[in-house]
């Protein structure tokens, strides 16, 4: 008679999704090895990676530091294709503070060029104008700079001052209340003492 | 060699050293009577200035311009009624005013699209 034999089969492991479960920190001197990373340093030191500027953001710092190299580094901007039309309206400001109001028109009139509606390149454009003593090219770029960004303040001041060269004295009031409308009010005093100025030409 | 800035400033010193009673404040002053006489001296100074600037108006610089109306104004100051030319009045009064102008503004680099660069052809 056949004999049935019990084989030693142990029970089967359940399957299934497998739960992630904390596990106990094995001591790393247990095994022989320094335990290093045991306490970490109190004051961890945030050690960021040396990172490319780009001769624009170069130029830009330079710029803030009043340093003359910036001129240098704006035009290797332009070269390299960064950011050319700031370059140009930067490299603006600079022959502008150099008294070379020509180059300065230039740039300028380069960085519009490249873009029509470049604000501040309208903006400087039209400074530049008044400093030249031509008030009726200061006041379209002044305009321009304007329709391009109604909430910067600087531009209606200054179109009021031109006004008031052109003795366009009520556009000039009209200019000035806005410039007051739009600025914060530690900047009201001379704007204040300038209307009631106007306003007695005007009458 | 000299500016000629400097040259007309050293001009209107040498002018105030020569004329000292028109330089003195209005309720300083004693009358005496060379004062009229040197009004009228500094009167035609201002002339030949003015006549400079007819000559050739572009060679006259914002600073001379300035210079020619402050010395209006401390006349004015002084108690004395000189007018001046009046185109020159105009532009010495424009150059200063735009002197209180606000400053330029740096463009810091926005986005592409700020730089026009962000017109793409629709395929």
């Amino acid at each position: 008679m056949a004999r049935i034999v019990k084989l030693p089969v142990s029970p089967p492991k359940k399957l299934g999704p497998k739960k992630a479960k904390r596990r106990r920190k094995p001591n790393l001197e247990d095994y022989g090895q320094l335990n290093l990373f045991a306490q970490p340093p109190k004051e961890g030191k945030v050690v960021s990676m040396h990172q490319q500027e780009s001769f624009f953001e170069q130029a830009l710092q330079l710029d803030d530091e009043g340093k003359p190299e910036a001129e240098k580094y704006y035009l290797l901007a332009i070269e390299n294709k960064q950011r050319e039309v700031d370059a140009y309206c930067n490299l603006g400001i600079i022959k502008s503070q150099q008294e070379d109001l020509a180059e300065s028109i230039n740039y300028l009139t380069k960085a519009l060029e490249l873009n029509p509606r470049h604000f501040e390149a309208h903006y400087n454009l039209a400074n530049v104008y008044s400093d030249m003593g031509n008030f009726p090219l200061a006041k379209t770029h002044y305009e321009v700079s304007i329709s391009i960004d109604p909430d910067f303040p600087d531009s209606y001041y200054n179109l009021g001052l031109v006004l008031i060269s052109l003795k366009q004295y009520e556009r000039a009031i009209k200019a000035i209340n806005t410039y007051i409308e739009h600025s914060p009010e530690s900047d009201h005093s001379v704007a204040s003492e300038l209307l009631k100025t106007l306003k007695s030409f005007a009458l | 060699m000299k500016d000629s800035n400097e040259l007309l400033a050293d001009h209107f010193e040498r002018l105030k050293s020569l004329v000292p009673d028109l330089y003195i404040r209005e309720h300083d002053r004693s009358p005496t009577p060379n004062t009229d006489a040197m009004y009228g001296l500094l009167k035609r100074t201002l002339g030949i200035v003015e006549a400079i600037y007819l000559k050739n108006a572009n060679g006259f610089n914002d600073a001379r311009m300035e210079e020619y109306a402050k010395v209006i104004q401390e006349l004015k100051e002084l108690g004395f009624e000189y007018s001046g030319h009046e185109e020159l009045m105009d532009k010495a009064a424009s150059k200063l005013l735009m002197k209180a102008k606000k400053p330029m503004k740096r463009a810091k680099g926005g986005t592409e699209f700020d730089q026009g660069k962000s017109d793409r052809k629709a395929i």
